[in-house]
């Protein structure tokens, strides 16, 4: 009997705690300044977590209680774990107000055709106008899916350029104009030199990550339209004679001992010198690299700059079909998205204490009159501090409205619209596979590209032995499939847009 | 070795010399193959990042360097905060994993007590069935309420069914039912014959109970992925796990993220305090064998009958 008692006393308190633990969760009701209801919203963003980040809420949340009556309270979660948890979250249906998503994280497409996203068509019409003119149409077009915008877009680069990048040391030694390598056949004569007169260095170096050149959208890896093929014919990557091209070359290149003899199955190390890699690129990507590998390098752009699904969804923030106030969440993403103080605050943190402001000086000013999104203040970073709050810029928002680094030039984001506004949509821009009837065809893709891909991509092995190879594989794992219906489905959404 | 050949018993079992050292040989490889790894790891964490950077791996270091553990006792680093977690949440887990598995499975093994069946078969449907992620998700979140809680780490891993079998099977076959007889004639309560009289009986059963808690704590990292987002209240093999992670994440969608990419690369710890991480997540853990050995020959003998 005594048991008992303590048993059920046992349960008494786990429950009591379970209570007290429950209390702590419930929101007081508060008031701003202006008398309106202060509401919490509850934004989940991909990063690692910061040391700083409650610092810099509080800020945020001085600033934007009494200017919208919103409280923010932001989650990071690391990279590597985004997918996961933010699967987690949104199938248990927690309640939240703010999520980042893209086409690398937390798919943006999967989830809006899922109905895990507001639809935000009104509620930018009520709350966000000042926000949707400020952004490029291009990037709107790319968050809509059947007519409904479901998340805002971060501006930054709209397009990814594949560029060759050349350490400056052996262009310089050479006289070698870098400026005029496009294709991957303008590379064979240099390679060849360095080659012959540099030993110990690797003319082209590869990693196995690495895909040749590709004029082609892959809407699914490796199946998808080619640029500029205005018919819309689906094909896969590797029956298309420009891939096999490049691909023989590649493998030329190989055989002639140009690229690393290893390159199918290493991971890229910075050590390795080099005369050539191959790098997704944006303007100022030279400096980027230039940083990363502790040398300077130059870069020339493969082809130009081609705007696809993929790369127009490259960071996005969707407001959650769970949240209780989507419309405090679009005030609150109109809000940061077109004040200058606040975006600037979550970009960088604390001014003072994160970074300090440095003035532009008047024939700075001057030299860039008439261009669009020059500011007055500059960022200097304070190296001690940054450490605690350094976050992913595009995730907070819109990239154009920040402050450059006093290390950059004043008309970095000008440079960036003009990128964008130069970049070509290609033809199946726009469209939005839904993969639901061939999913178990697709699942197996990316088992034999692991298999053969490498290999084949890195010109490793010979293209006309292994390429029938891997598309008898990928036959026997339902490719045909995938290709019809995604014509299917890309004639219909041709048939649709023409008429309207 | 001539103090055994003395004796006869000895000599007749043992093996042939040539097979006593061949025997040796092959476990010495064998032990050689565990250990290197772990020495290399140690070797790696004292080398200075730049010779690493320079030179690449090697057993013994071009030029030494402490700076990987300067970083880590620093106040720039989360790691020590993560290292009190960690090991807050392996002793209070193991202490509440053995109080709570030994309460229940004492219980469930004496023959008298009336929900004996029920409580079992309660303990048996959790090892055939599960209700899956989500629903303890459900439960962990928005029930209990123990999102960033540090009992998130500790409750979820408490009690166990396979647990509960275990140190039930070693009651019921190490504590004769004689022996609880003649302490309740003595008048013993129920709980001074459980502390007094069967825990001492049962030290081997719950030490090995504890030594399974212990490790499974120590290197959980699972639970903290699920339920914690505050950098204060991470574990130290959740730091390591998302630092994987983190890495392999680049590596896949490194043509998606172009410079992104590069810039993540950058920001990331550097190779010799990952080694130290390592190193000092490892070591206590180590220490934890021995001081469990003693307990744990005996507890070898779990679940054989003596009577």
């Amino acid at each position: 009997m005594r048991l008992k008692k303590v048993m059920v006393a046992t349960l008494a308190t786990v429950m009591g705690m379970s209570l007290l633990a429950g209390c702590g969760g419930t929101e007081k009701v508060e008031t701003n300044a202006n008398g309106e209801e202060i509401v919490n919203l509850k934004w989940y963003q991909i990063g690692d977590a910061q040391e700083d980040m409650e610092k810099v809420e509080q800020k945020i949340n001085e600033y934007t209680k009494d200017k919208i009556g919103v409280t923010i309270d932001i989650t990071q979660i690391s990279f590597g774990d985004y997918n996961s948890k933010m699967l987690v979250a949104t199938n248990t249906g927690e309640e939240f107000d703010l999520v980042y998503t893209c086409s690398w994280a937390h798919d943006f497409a999967q989830n809006a055709q899922k109905g895990a996203f507001l639809s935000l068509n009104d509620l930018l019409k009520e709350e966000g106008k000042e926000l949707y003119d400020s952004i490029d149409p291009k990037f709107w077009e790319a968050a809509t899916i059947d007519g409904n915008i479901y998340a805002v877009p971060s501006q930054k680069e709209i397009g990814s350029m594949p560029m060759w990048v050349f350490t400056k040391e052996y262009v310089d030694k050479y006289n070698i104009p870098y400026e005029d390598i496009h294709s991957l056949e303008d590379l064979e004569p240099y390679l060849k030199l360095i080659k012959e007169k540099e030993p110990d260095v690797v003319p082209l170096y590869l990693s196995k990550d690495f895909s040749a050149p590709a004029y082609m959208d892959l809407i699914q890896k490796p199946i998808g339209i080619e640029y500029g093929d205005e018919t819309l014919t689906v094909k896969n990557l590797y029956e298309t004679d420009k891939m096999m091209d490049t691909l023989r070359t590649m493998h030329k290149y190989y055989k002639a001992g140009y690229i690393n003899q290893d390159a199918a199955t290493v991971t890229p190390d910075n050590i390795i010198k080099r005369f050539v890699s191959k790098g997704d690129g944006q303007p100022y990507a030279e400096k980027i690299w230039s940083k990363d590998l502790g040398y300077e390098v130059v870069a020339s752009p493969i082809m130009d700059t081609v705007v696809t699904n993929s790369s127009a969804r490259g960071a996005m923030t969707a407001i959650s079909r769970t949240s209780k106030h989507p419309k405090e969440a679009m005030k609150f993403l109109n809000l940061v998205n077109t004040d200058e103080y606040l975006r600037n605050l979550l970009n960088y943190g604390i001014e003072g204490e994160h970074w300090d402001k440095v003035p532009v000086t008047e024939e700075e000013k001057k030299e860039f009159e008439g261009k669009d999104y020059i500011y007055d203040y500059k960022v200097k970073l304070n190296p001690d501090n940054q450490k605690k709050y350094s976050v992913p810029y595009y995730v907070q928002g819109d990239m154009f409205k920040t402050y450059v680094l006093d290390t950059e030039p004043l008309d970095k984001w000008n440079t960036f619209k003009e990128f964008n506004d130069e970049a070509v949509a290609a033809p199946s821009f726009g469209f939005n596979f839904d993969l639901s009837s061939v999913a178990t065809e697709v699942a197996t893709f990316q088992n034999i590209l692991n298999e053969f891909g490498s290999a084949i991509n890195t010109g490793s092995v010979d293209p006309d032995v292994y390429v029938p190879k891997l598309l008898e594989k990928m036959k026997a794992a339902g490719a045909d499939k995938v290709i019809k219906e995604m014509q299917k489905q890309i004639d219909e959404w041709k048939a649709n847009t023409k008429a309207e | 070795m001539s103090k055994e050949m003395q004796e006869p018993v000895c000599s007749y079992n043992q093996i042939k010399k040539s097979t006593n050292v061949l025997f040796n040989v092959i476990l010495f490889l064998l032990g050689a193959i565990c250990v290197i790894p772990f020495i290399f790891v140690i070797l790696i964490s004292f080398t200075d990042e730049q010779s690493l950077v320079t030179y690449g791996y090697s057993f013994i270091p071009k030029k030494w360097s402490l700076d990987a553990y300067e970083y880590i006792i620093s106040g720039g680093s989360t790691i020590l905060k993560s290292y009190g977690i960690t090991i807050f949440v392996t002793v209070v887990g193991t202490l509440l994993t053995l109080f709570l598995t030994g309460t229940y499975a004492y219980a469930l093994s004496r023959r008298n007590y009336a929900y004996r069946k029920f409580f079992t078969k309660l303990a048996m449907v959790p090892m055939l069935f599960n209700g899956g992620l989500v629903a303890s998700y459900m439960v962990m979140t928005q029930i209990l309420h123990l999102k960033n809680s540090i009992w998130a780490l500790i409750l979820p891993l408490a009690l166990g069914s396979y647990n509960i079998i275990i140190l039930r099977t070693f009651f019921k076959t190490s504590v004769p039912d004689a022996v609880v007889e003649s302490a309740k004639i003595d008048g013993a309560s129920e709980w001074r014959l459980f502390l007094q009289v069967v825990i001492p009986m049962s030290l081997p059963g719950l030490a090995t109970i504890g030594l399974f808690a212990t490790l499974g704590y120590w290197n959980d990292w699972y639970q903290a992925m699920l339920y914690i987002d505050e950098p204060a209240k991470m574990p130290l093999q959740y730091l390591l796990m998302r630092l994987e992670k983190n890495i392999e994440f680049l590596n896949a969608n490194k043509a998606t993220l172009g410079v992104t990419g590069v810039e993540m690369a950058n920001a990331m710890p550097k190779e010799t305090i990952k080694m130290a991480i390592v190193v000092i997540s490892t070591l206590p853990i180590i220490f934890a064998y021995p001081f469990f050995q003693r307990y744990f020959i005996n507890g070898l003998t779990i679940g054989a009958v003596k009577e």
